[in-house]
């Protein structure tokens, strides 16, 4: 066997290698990815935070300002968006769901306790309102009409009104 | 939003223990008896005081209900109530709620309509009895059992 078959089993055996490598990696990652299947969406999401926090401990200090720099970009291109978009984002009604939606999913407590005033006003309100439209109706200014109970009690007196001329 | 729906329901319960506490309150006032009345009320109802105990819990709350709008009244109809509390209090439910509906359509008419009525009410009342009692018993009654209880 010469230097060049030597060095040509040297690079099979290599890649051979490389081959079973990269299958143990794929049966490990496929068993990872199995195992993470199980876990949790905050186990997950945790584990992505975990992840990005190791890796940005290596990066460049170019890498870093690159990344700086694109993140510049994307925060400009969104403020520059969010606010002209009433119109060309699907209308004015849309742009107020979704500011509305985003004030209502920060201040929960607020909006919470707003619900419950609503509801209380709306209560007292409608008591109220039953308040003031019976008031002239109540027994008691019955009572002090112009014309006494027994006036109204009378069936033989509506009976007599009516025979003689309706009201 | 669990901790959302929390709040909500949290909200929400709190509301409903106002609202039955409210309730509660109104059904306690329905079963007050004559010592237990403000002195204030006392003086509005006196003329019942008699009979006070022996009325029953709805009676109680409608006489209180008329002590409750008694002072935003004017002398002059406070008197009238006054006056007139004692027959009220004595007709029966079925009268009581003829007069209701019969005050509002009274409500209804006009000043003149009115004023026609009482001079129809005056005259009404010169009828012999006798007479009266027969356009009584040819009225048909307006409710029934089932509309009162």
């Amino acid at each position: 066997m010469n230097s060049h078959e030597k060095t040509r089993n040297k690079d099979l055996n290599s890649n051979m290698s490389e081959v079973q490598r990269t299958d143990t990696y794929l049966n490990k990652d496929s068993n990872e990815m199995a195992n993470e299947r199980s876990l949790t969406e905050a186990q997950i999401a945790h584990e992505i935070c975990d992840a990005l926090e190791e890796r940005s401990r290596h990066l460049t200090a170019t890498q870093v300002k690159r990344l700086s720099q694109a993140r510049e970009r994307a925060v400009q291109k969104l403020s520059s968006q969010s606010p002209t978009s009433v119109q060309s984002n699907g209308g004015a009604l849309h742009w107020l769901g979704h500011q509305m939606s985003d004030y209502f999913g920060h201040h929960r407590a607020m909006s919470s306790a707003m619900i419950a005033g609503v509801m209380m006003l709306t209560f007292f309100a409608a008591q109220q309102f039953d308040f003031n439209n019976n008031l002239e109706n109540s027994d008691a200014f019955l009572l002090a009409s112009e014309l006494p109970p027994e006036a109204f009690a009378d069936k033989g007196f509506d009976t007599w009104v009516d025979s003689k001329a309706s009201y | 939003m669990g901790r959302f729906k929390s709040k909500l329901l949290t909200s929400l319960l709190l509301s409903s223990t106002i609202l039955i506490f409210s309730f509660s309150a109104q059904a306690e006032d329905e079963n007050v008896s004559w010592a237990q009345l403000s002195n204030e009320q006392r003086q509005v109802l006196n003329p019942l005081a008699s009979e006070w105990d022996t009325l029953r819990p709805w009676q109680r709350e409608k006489m209180l209900s008329i002590a409750r709008d008694y002072p935003k009244m004017s002398a002059d109809k406070q008197a009238l109530v006054q006056k007139r509390l004692s027959n009220w209090s004595r007709m029966t439910p079925y009268e009581r709620e003829n007069a209701r509906k019969r005050y509002q359509q009274f409500q209804a008419l006009s000043a003149d309509k009115k004023s026609e009525l009482r001079k129809k009410w005056i005259e009404y009342q010169k009828l012999p009895e006798s007479e009266r009692s027969r356009l009584r018993t040819e009225s048909p009654e307006i409710y029934t059992d089932a509309d009162l209880n």
